[in-house]
């Protein structure tokens, strides 16, 4: 398999489980599973068979219930975990011929310091309190090849004026920000070596209204701007309709629905998805 | 004089949740729009209306019947079966909805939002800024608005940019809901004028409207509707 045509990213048949599975279980027979959880062995099925392709510059949103295994999508994407089992194809990475989830350890830190950037719902996960601002994305930009230090703090500094922080706090440690500019410098960092794709996972979840408002607005900007492609996840249907083109709806691990956003959220074909619409419009 | 849509045996109805409740949206619709050609529709609240034009739009799934739309990139397609990306790409390239509302960032100012609407067509930059202070003069809205972030807009004001950043496309089709409801005659007349502009251009049109002084003067054809369906093809 391939790429499909236009995708920068395609997905089959990703399955990440958490246990070993048993005969019972290892065909995700229904008729033995609790949801997403075999009793029998254990197991968890957090991501189970899911296929999807993005698309150059759009931004797809991700929508689903807690513990739907949004998350554990983009971990895995980003290979903070180890898939389970299916195929992943990056269109900017030898030419999408190669699924990425067999590649070695170093070929896959390649891939994540030149064609991945990931912001984590949890700025602990994607920063390190103890650097500065600018440190931060100097980290990511040594990552990614980075070897002159004018060259790369002239590139920090103007990612973080890009995302909004003063030019006087570019050296305090983002320890000492609030939560919506610490999601600001994620950004910057996951920006600071032009991935072509972006993963953000519930970013402006926690964050009051008017901080919202702004990290949508920056995400919006960098879409406009840069056409970077974007996953986002979110639990908010108002974020995913101000932001994503296209939206699928997950399910203990599996895709429920997809479609266009507005067509998901007016007219949502899927029990589960109707009542999700119902219950958070 | 071709088409550039025909919808055929058009059904729509909501299966509410929960339960077996089902709603008619429009029931065997046929309609043809020429090109260059403004259609209006008509009818009472709730007869079903926006459902015809969401299902153009494909933001409602229709259950059956075929929605051919003549595009000048895809040749003619069914929109009732097209694929998502085509879609998508239909809508930034051409065709227009506009709605009673404008739904917006929050803070994106009336010059981005015409602007995005113009780089999601690969213009470059310069060029956009141009064309972008041209369609708001051209619109009559403030200059001193341009920058402002719309939430504030008055409702021709926010009407007005919403036709701009539909305009901006210079879309094939544009699918207008009741754009002239609430606002009040000086408005409606300076509307009236940009539609108008619009189809000379080449624009097609079909709008919904309650208004049937204000159809008279533009709308070659006025349908009617009651009850989910079509009663009446022409009313002038
Ligand atoms: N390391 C792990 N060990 C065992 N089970 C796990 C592990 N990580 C995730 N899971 C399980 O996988 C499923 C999916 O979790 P995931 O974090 O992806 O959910 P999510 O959709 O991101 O939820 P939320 O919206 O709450 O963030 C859950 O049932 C979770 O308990
Ligand atoms: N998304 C929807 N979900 C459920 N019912 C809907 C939806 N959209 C429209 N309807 C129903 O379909 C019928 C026609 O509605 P609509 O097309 O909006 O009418 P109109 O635009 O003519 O006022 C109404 O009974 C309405 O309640
Ligand atoms: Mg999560
Ligand atoms: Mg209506
Ligand atoms: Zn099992």
């Amino acid at each position: 398999m391939e790429t499909n045509e236009g995708a920068v990213l395609s997905l089959q048949n990703f399955r990440k489980q958490f246990g070993s599975g048993c005969e019972k279980c290892a065909d995700l027979d229904e008729r033995h599973l609790q949801r997403n959880y075999c009793p029998n062995c254990r197991t968890t099925y957090a991501c189970a068979d899911l296929s999807l392709d993005l698309y150059g510059g759009e931004i797809l949103g991700v929508v689903g219930e807690s513990g739907s295994g949004k998350s554990t999508l983009l971990r895995c994407l980003y290979f903070d975990e180890e898939a389970s089992s299916g195929e992943a194809f990056l269109q900017g990475y030898k030419s999408g011929q190669v699924n990425i989830f067999t590649e070695t350890g170093q070929q896959k830190r390649y891939i994540r310091n030149y064609h991945l950037g990931m912001v984590y719902q949890n700025p602990y996960m994607g920063l390190r309190m103890s650097f500065s601002s600018i440190g931060n994305i100097a980290e990511k930009l040594i990552a990614a090849g980075g070897r002159s230090v004018d060259a790369m703090t002239g590139r920090a500094a103007s990612l973080l004026h890009k995302v909004d922080i003063p030019p006087y706090r570019f050296l305090e440690t983002p320890a000492t920000f609030s939560g919506g500019m610490q999601q600001r410098v994620q950004i910057a960092k996951a920006l600071s070596n032009n991935p072509p794709i972006l993963l953000l996972d519930e970013i402006t979840t926690g964050l009051d209204l008017s901080v919202q408002a702004k990290v949508l607005d920056l995400i919006k900007g960098i879409q406009r701007e840069l056409r970077i492609s974007m996953l986002v996840v979110s639990h908010d249907l108002a974020v995913i309709r101000m932001l994503a083109e296209r939206t699928i709806v997950m399910l203990d691990g599996k895709i429920v629905e997809q479609g266009l956003t507005d067509q998901v959220l007016e007219d949502p074909q899927h029990p589960y998805t109707q009542k999700l619409v119902q219950s958070l419009l | 004089m071709g088409e550039v849509l025909k919808v055929s045996g058009l059904n729509k109805h909501f299966a509410l949740f929960p339960g077996p409740k089902v709603l008619v949206g429009c029931q065997d619709v046929h309609l043809v729009l020429g090109r260059g050609e403004f259609v209006g529709i008509t009818g009472r609240s709730g007869s079903g209306k926006s459902t015809i034009l969401k299902c153009i739009y494909r933001t409602y799934l229709p259950q059956s019947g075929h929605i051919w739309y003549d595009s000048a990139r895809f040749g003619s397609l069914d929109l009732a079966k097209a694929s998502e990306r085509r879609i998508a790409h239909l809508r930034r390239q051409e065709i227009g909805y506009v709605s009673q509302f404008l739904s917006v960032l929050p803070r994106i100012t009336a010059r981005e939002i015409v602007e995005s609407a113009m780089l999601d067509d690969g213009l470059d930059l310069p060029q956009v800024r141009q064309a972008t202070e041209k369609l708001l003069a051209h619109f009559e809205l403030d200059c001193s608005l341009w920058d402002v972030f719309p939430q504030t807009f008055s409702g021709g004001e926010k009407l007005r940019l919403n036709i701009a950043r539909a305009m901006a496309k210079k879309p094939r089709l544009l699918l207008l809901d009741e754009p002239t409801a609430s606002l009040d005659h000086e408005s409606k007349a300076r509307v009236k004028e940009l539609l108008v502009k619009l189809k000379t251009e080449g624009t097609s049109l079909l709008g919904i409207f309650h208004d049937l002084e204000f159809m008279d003067g533009v709308c070659d054809r006025v349908l009617a509707m009651s009850a989910g369906r079509l009663t009446a093809q022409n009313l002038r």
